[in-house]
C-alpha cells in the first residue's frame, strides 16, 4: 500500500532567484536544502506539490479551482536564475488515481494531460527534489491568486481526499506531499514589499499546533488586510495540512528584505 | 469592453511570446483585436498600471505585465508606478 510518508510548507518567491537587491539569499536558498535532505531521508518515490496559479498557467478563459497534472510535467515555464528548466518526471498512474478518486468523493478535479508548472511548483522540484529525478511529482494548483478563490475549508478537504486516494493506491510509493505558497505578501498592489511578522507567526503557529482550524477560519477580508493578497496562498498549506494531517516544525522563517514576501519552510509530521 | 477583455490581452501579452513582441513592436496593432475602447488601449499601450489596478485588473497580470515588458529587474519602477493607488482586492 502507497503512504504518505511526510509533508512540507514552503515559500516559492520568485524574487529570491532573480534577487534585484543584491541581498544574501543564503539562508532561504539553504531552507529548500534542508527540505531536499529530509526528502532523500523520507526515501520519497514521489512528491505531490499544491501550487498556486498566478495567471500564468491559467487564463481568463478557463479558470479552474483545482486541477492536477495527470500525464507529462515540464517546467518551470517562466525562466528564473538559477532553477533548471524542461522536462519534469511525473506519476502519471497516482496522478489518475488521485484524480479518479477525489472524482467519486466530489471534488470535481479539472485535469491537465500536458502541464507546463509556474514557479510555485517548478521552485519546489527543482529546489527541493533530487536533481536525478527519483522523486517523481504530481503538480496540483488551487485558485489562490486568481478570482474566484478556492474555500478554505474545500482546499483543506481536498488534502484529505489526495490521502484516501494515496493510501488506496495499489503500489509502495511513498509520497510526500508539499504545500507551496506565501505568508504575508501583496503582489502587484502598492503595499508589495510589506511583511507582517505577526500575521507570518500567527499562521507558523497554527501550523506548528497542527492546528488547521485556525486557518480555515481566518476570512479573506482578514487576510487581505494582515496578509495581503498573497497570502491568500494558506489554501496550499491547509491543502497539505489536510493531506499530511500532523502538527509542523518550522524550518527557517525569513521576512527577507531581498523580496517581498515572509518566507516559511516547516515540515509536518505524518498522524494517522 | 470590461475588464475582463483587459485582462485577456494582458494574459496575452504575459505568458505568449509572440503576441509579447508583437505588442513591445506596434501595440496598437495587438490591441485593436481584444474589442478594447481606445481609452483602454491607451491605458494598457501607456503601460499605465495604477489606472488598470483601479478599474479591478488583476494585479497578478499588472504586475506580469511590467515584468515581462520592461524586465525582472524593474521592481522598483512599479512600485513607483502604483504608488497612488487604494486598490487592496485580489
Amino acid at each position: 500500500m502507497a503512504n504518505v510518508v511526510g509533508g512540507f510548507l514552503m515559500s516559492h518567491d520568485p524574487l529570491v532567484f532573480i534577487n534585484p537587491r543584491k541581498v544574501d539569499s543564503s539562508v532561504v536558498l539553504a531552507a529548500y536544502e534542508t527540505v531536499l535532505e529530509r526528502v532523500r531521508q523520507l526515501d520519497a518515490t514521489t512528491a505531490v506539490i499544491i501550487g498556486a496559479d498566478h495567471y500564468i498557467l491559467f487564463g481568463p478563459n478557463c479558470l479552474p479551482q483545482m486541477a492536477i497534472g495527470i500525464g507529462d510535467v515540464q517546467g518551470p515555464i517562466d525562466p528564473l536564475p538559477g532553477v533548471e528548466r524542461g522536462d519534469i518526471r511525473g506519476n502519471p498512474s497516482l496522478a489518475q488515481h488521485i484524480m479518479r478518486v477525489g472524482h467519486e468523493e466530489g471534488f470535481d478535479w479539472a485535469a491537465a494531460k500536458s502541464m507546463n508548472v509556474d514557479h510555485s511548483v517548478g521552485i519546489p522540484v527543482r529546489r527541493s527534489l533530487p536533481s536525478d529525478g527519483s522523486v517523481a511529482t504530481i503538480p496540483v494548483y488551487l485558485a489562490a491568486g486568481v478570482q474566484p478563490l478556492i474555500r478554505t475549508q474545500r482546499a483543506y478537504d481536498l488534502g484529505g481526499s489526495i490521502r484516501r486516494a494515496i493510501e488506496a493506491y495499489p503500489g509502495d510509493e511513498r509520497v510526500v506531499v508539499i504545500g507551496s505558497g506565501g505568508l504575508s505578501h501583496w503582489v502587484g498592489l502598492p503595499q508589495m514589499g510589506r511583511i507582517n511578522k505577526a500575521f507570518d507567526k500567527l499562521i507558523l503557529d497554527a501550523v506548528e499546533r497542527g492546528e488547521p482550524e485556525a486557518l480555515i477560519n481566518l476570512t479573506d477580508d482578514y487576510i487581505l488586510e494582515h496578509g495581503g493578497n498573497g497570502a491568500m496562498e494558506i489554501r496550499q498549506l491547509l491543502c497539505a495540512m489536510g493531506a499530511v494531517r500532523g502538527a509542523g516544525k518550522v524550518i527557517a522563517y525569513e521576512p527577507w528584505d531581498g523580496g517581498v514576501t515572509g518566507l516559511g519552510f516547516a515540515e509536518l509530521c505524518v498522524a494517522s | 469592453m470590461s475588464v475582463h477583455a483587459i485582462e485577456l490581452a494582458l494574459y496575452d501579452i504575459t505568458t505568449k511570446t509572440s503576441v509579447r513582441k508583437r505588442f513591445v513592436a506596434e501595440p496598437t496593432e495587438v490591441l485593436e483585436r481584444y474589442g478594447l475602447s481606445r481609452d483602454e488601449q491607451e491605458m494598457i499601450g501607456g503601460m499605465n498600471v495604477s489606472s488598470m489596478l483601479d478599474v479591478g485588473v488583476s494585479p497578478m497580470l499588472t504586475f506580469g505585465l511590467w515584468m515581462c515588458v520592461r524586465g525582472p529587474q524593474e521592481l522598483p519602477e512599479y512600485l513607483n508606478a502604483i504608488s497612488g493607488c487604494l486598490r487592496e482586492a485580489v
